[in-house]
């Protein structure tokens, strides 16, 4: 550009030079000739004509290259839009804000569903997972099998072994201890994933022996939050559950490990286990885990990542963990009697997933809400340009004489259409320039919607594909709303626009498809919107089986008071005793397990007298105090109670799904049950309503309660029902529990309806945004549909004058044009609603007790748009019918 | 018609105003002016280059010289001229029959 620039000035003074010289000679030879020199010089400028005049034509034969044409275009175009700071200043804030908020949920997809680790050669990382009766899932393994796989592979894969990421209660000497993530790891984790550290080193496979005090690896961004990135953390002595553990290196920033959407702050060895009291996604068969888990190849608990370096390798790594796999499956299947079970066991197989994207927890969750939101977001967008091109369309409209002017004046029809071209190439640069930081702004909003409380650490920044969305995306608008008014300038009739007043063609070109295609989107939208908010209702009032409300939860971590379960008891009632002395506290009681927090136990047990296939009962042991603090409904039989001590049989409460299951329609108070050879161990002594303890999305499983009284365990949960607002007893109850037992850890207090409403925030999300986006749709299109209808009356004002004139009255205008925006809208309509109940047959997975095609759904959106469609529309029709006949017919 | 004469060997601006003159015995009375945009049409589709030299009557003067493209063009362009004249003439002096 700039070298073209400099030659053309350099072509411009050769000319000049040239021309001059020409004259000079033909001026020197006509003395020669006999002319004065004064007259000579005359006539040798006489003869060649117009000097300034053929420079400059000599000057354009160069000019006249695209380039130019471009630039000159440009400054035109600049030159108009500033002329025009409204139209300006709408269309950049549309495709700011339509293109910002497109490429901000494209970020979040992008960063869920496809955005591939941050690791080296991410493609060659291989998933183990298991397919066990058809089905597959996920897949844990014991340590020595682990071992036994890298065994048997050798040098030909890495293999590495990964616990869940599990929370414990940090103590780094600076400040109060918190509650961090932390993940064991086999120690070719780091090796595996091919991740580097940024300070001291990371684990490696010396590190799986036990040592004295377990090397620790945090995260970078750990490093940040806690430690200021101070490097002299290297060496460090922290404790994690009270045990020591030594930071040896920082992870990379952008390393989270396998999981998107999460991040622990350590990693540390296997070995760990024992001492760091990990206990979690295990699965126990005949092991002991009050034992060291790293040495029982009955307790498997680590999942495992493969990297592949040779594809061709592939079969034959897959076979090789399959026999490992095989002989660990005839090894557990020793232990049964079942044949059903030893026949699964024996047939269950591993595969090899592709790796490179993680763990899908957080794929499969929000990927397909993630995917309909980023349709609506691009259909409100879509009608933002339909607006737009109306807009430019009644622009150019209003701009033909100037181009019937250009034209006459010899501008060629193709520069009039370069120079539109060139006016919304800058619009969209511009426009996509202006959505890069609301994109930015917006992904994190969402996030944080996305997230209860503190925001999921997903790595959102706007990196190249984001910027290449935005980019296509600004393009794509920018044909959309440009090319009609293009391809409109090119077919002006000029002696038509050339007249002052136009008799035909003044009606906006294709103004009402736009409008019925906007309408139709809306209708949509709003269907879609109205399904969303439904399933979110729907779940919201679903009947839990508990009421969250006024209950406080307060996660405790027992195992860090060291004591025994027994001599826990006390200290339990110390708490209890001390909590029911407080005016605000209702109800309280322990339970191993919290409510909505992914605490899952379930055993096999053992049916006296009935013998059924599924035998899985789902368990918590509580405190008698427990049902009426987060208040369940007793169907028959009891409660637990606080005498329920040394009873033989144990009593059990159970749940209505446990009693249909094991003794159908019989009564099951007083049946017994029990796991493994005791198997009347435990008396059914009440049936509990169904409880969605687990998820509100989960049905609830067969499931039993148990008396801690009677079985003392490390409870990890303490709810608490108070009187009033939940969350202004937090610091009181924190209290009174350090008061009644001090050194007993507290984790965390939240309210527990929180809890519970975290598993809600996808359905909250959609249903939000959803709704925001019908709105939005709806106002667009109302906008446009005003905009249209409002200039089409303008200009027929002198016909609605005459037919006034001629004795119509105000209402059969005001209808006339009502009438108009009615066809529109219900041709929109039309369009849309079996539009949209074909669309909603692909979003069905993420609708809940509302079908797809629900008719009261579909009817609110036809009335809502119908109502608010004839409100925009009634504005102008208004203003028509009260148009005075002898101004309009003055009005030319 | 200036490549015609630029075919003969390169010359400069006035030469060429000059040969136009001469060859036309005097009866194309065009503006010598008009020579230069047509020059610069001539460098822009390269069927000439321009070069600054010293002429014959010692002054610095930019010669155009034909090049290979510019003389196929020429060959090209000639025969069609022809035809366009013959076709001119043929309408202008209908055959008297």
């Amino acid at each position: 550009m700039w070298m073209n620039v400099f030659k053309r000035s350099a072509n411009r003074r050769e000319i000049e030079a040239d021309i001059d010289e020409f004259l000079a000679e033909k001026t020197e030879a006509l003395v020669k000739d006999g002319f004065s020199p004064e007259e000579a010089r005359q006539r040798a400028r006489r003869e060649f004509g117009n000097v300034t005049l053929m420079k400059e034509l000599s000057r354009e034969e160069w000019n006249w290259r695209p380039v130019e044409q471009w630039v000159n275009a440009a400054r035109y175009a600049l030159k108009s839009l500033r002329r025009n700071p409204g139209f300006t200043a709408t269309v950049l804030l549309t495709l700011g804000v339509g293109i910002g908020t497109n490429a901000a949920i494209f970020n979040l997809l992008h960063a869920v569903v496809l955005r591939s680790l941050p690791v080296p050669d991410a493609q060659q990382l291989r998933l183990l997972s298991v397919v066990r009766n058809g089905k597959e899932g996920e897949a844990i393994f014991s340590y020595p099998i682990l071992v036994e796989m890298q065994t048997v592979l050798g040098e030909k894969s890495g293999l590495a072994g990964y616990s869940s990421i599990a929370p414990m209660r940090a103590n780094t000497g600076n400040g109060e201890p918190e509650q961090a993530g932390v993940q064991l790891v086999s120690g070719t984790f780091f090796r595996v994933l091919g991740v580097t550290s940024q300070a001291g080193r990371l684990l490696s496979a010396w590190d799986d022996a036990a040592s004295a005090t377990y090397p620790a690896v945090i995260s970078g961004a750990y490093w940040a939050s806690r430690f200021g990135r101070d490097p002299g953390v290297i060496g460090r002595t922290v404790s994690l559950n009270d045990t020591p553990v030594t930071i040896v290196g920082v992870a990379p920033d952008s390393f989270f490990g396998l999981q998107p959407g999460s991040r622990p702050a350590y990693w540390l060895p296997v070995p760990a286990q024992h001492e760091l009291r990990y206990k979690r996604n295990f699965w126990n068969s005949n092991g002991n885990t009050a034992k060291p888990f790293m040495k029982q190849p009955e307790i498997r608990w680590l999942s495992v990542v493969a990297r592949i370096g040779d594809y061709r390798l592939e079969p034959w790594i897959a076979t090789a963990v399959n026999q490992v796999y095989a002989r660990d499956m005839q090894r557990e299947a020793r232990g049964w009697d079942d044949p059903v079970q030893i026949k699964t066991l024996l047939h269950s197989t591993v595969r090899l997933n592709a790796g490179d994207k993680g763990l899908g927890d957080l794929r499969q969750r929000f990927a397909a809400p993630l995917m309909v939101l980023m349709c609506a977001a691009g259909v409100v967008f879509l009608i933002a340009c339909l607006n737009l091109a109306s807009l430019s369309l009644a622009r150019v409209t209003a701009r033909r004489k100037e181009i019937a002017v250009r034209c006459s004046l010899g501008a060629g029809r193709m520069v009039i259409a370069v120079h539109f071209i060139a006016e919304t190439l800058l619009l969209s640069l511009a426009g996509g320039a202006l959505a890069v930081p609301v994109a930015f702004g917006a992904s994190q909003i969402l996030l944080r919607w996305a997230s209860n409380g503190n925001p999921m650490p997903l790595n959102v920044g706007i990196d190249v594909p984001v910027l290449l969305f935005a980019g296509v995306t600004a393009f794509l608008a920018g044909s959309a709303f440009g090319l009609a008014p293009v391809l409109y300038s090119l077919k002006i009739d000029l002696n038509e626009a050339m007249k002052a007043t136009p008799v035909k063609g003044m009606q906006l070109p294709w103004g009402r498809t736009l409008i019925a295609a906007e309408v139709a989107f809306s209708a949509i939208l709003l269907t879609g919107a109205v399904l969303f908010v439904r399933t979110f209702l729907n779940y919201a009032d679903i009947a839990l089986g508990f009421s969250p409300e006024h209950v406080l939860t307060v996660q405790v971590d027992p195992m860090g008071a060291h004591m025994t379960a027994e001599k826990l008891l006390p200290v339990y009632h110390r708490v209890l005793d001390r909590l029911s002395e407080m005016p605000g506290v209702q109800n309280a009681a322990f339970a191993t397990c919290g409510l909505a927090q992914g605490c899952k136990g379930i055993s096999g047990i053992r049916v006296a007298g009935r013998p059924t296939e599924d035998r899985s009962m789902q368990e918590n042991i509580v405190t008698p105090g427990y049902f009426a603090a987060i208040g369940m409904r007793l169907l028959s039989g009891r409660f637990l109670n606080r005498h329920d001590v040394g009873n033989k049989p144990a009593p059990a409460v159970i749940n209505a799904a446990a009693a249909k299951l094991y003794f159908g329609d019989t009564n099951p108070i007083g049946r017994r049950f029990g796991y493994g050879g005791d198997i009347e161990h435990f008396e059914v002594a009440g049936v509990l309503a169904d409880a969605r303890v687990n998820n509100v999305h989960e049905a609830p499983l067969p499931m039993a309660y148990y008396s801690l009284e009677q079985m003392p365990a490390y409870a990890t949960s303490l709810e608490i029902r108070v009187r009033g607002d939940a969350r202004r007893m937090e610091a009181a109850i924190k209290n009174a529990i350090r008061q009644a037992a001090p050194g007993f850890p507290v984790i965390r207090v939240n309210p527990l309806a929180e809890l519970v409403g975290s598993d809600l925030l996808r359905e909250r999300l959609v249903a939000r945004l959803a709704s925001a986006f019908a709105l939005l749709a709806i106002g667009l299109a109302c906008l446009g549909l005003y905009g249209v209808l409002s200039y089409a009356t303008t200009r027929r004002t002198s016909e609605i004058g005459i037919r006034l004139a001629l004795g119509a009255q105000g209402g059969d205008v005001c209808w006339m044009i009502l009438r108009e925006a009615l066809m529109l809208i219900g041709i929109g309509l039309m369009t849309g609603i079996p539009a949209a109940i074909v669309l909603m047959k692909f979003v069905r997975g993420l609708l809940y007790g509302v079908s797809a095609g629900d008719p009261g759904s579909i009817l609110v959106g036809i009335l809502s748009l119908l109502l608010i469609g004839s409100a925009a529309a009634f504005l102008p029709a208004w203003r028509a019918s009260r148009i005075d006949p002898t101004v309009a017919l003055r009005y030319e | 018609m200036i490549l015609t004469i630029l075919r003969r060997g390169p010359l400069h601006g006035y030469a060429i105003a000059q040969a136009i003159k001469q060859n036309s015995d005097d009866l194309l009375q065009i503006e010598e002016g008009t020579l230069y945009p047509a020059l610069q049409r001539l460098l822009r589709e390269g069927w000439a280059v321009a070069e600054w030299q010293v002429s014959a009557t010692n002054r610095r003067v930019r010669t155009y010289k034909i090049t290979g493209t510019g003389r196929k063009q020429l060959a090209r362009d000639v025969p069609q001229l022809e035809e366009m004249i013959k076709g001119i003439f043929s309408v202008l002096k209908p055959r008297e029959s």
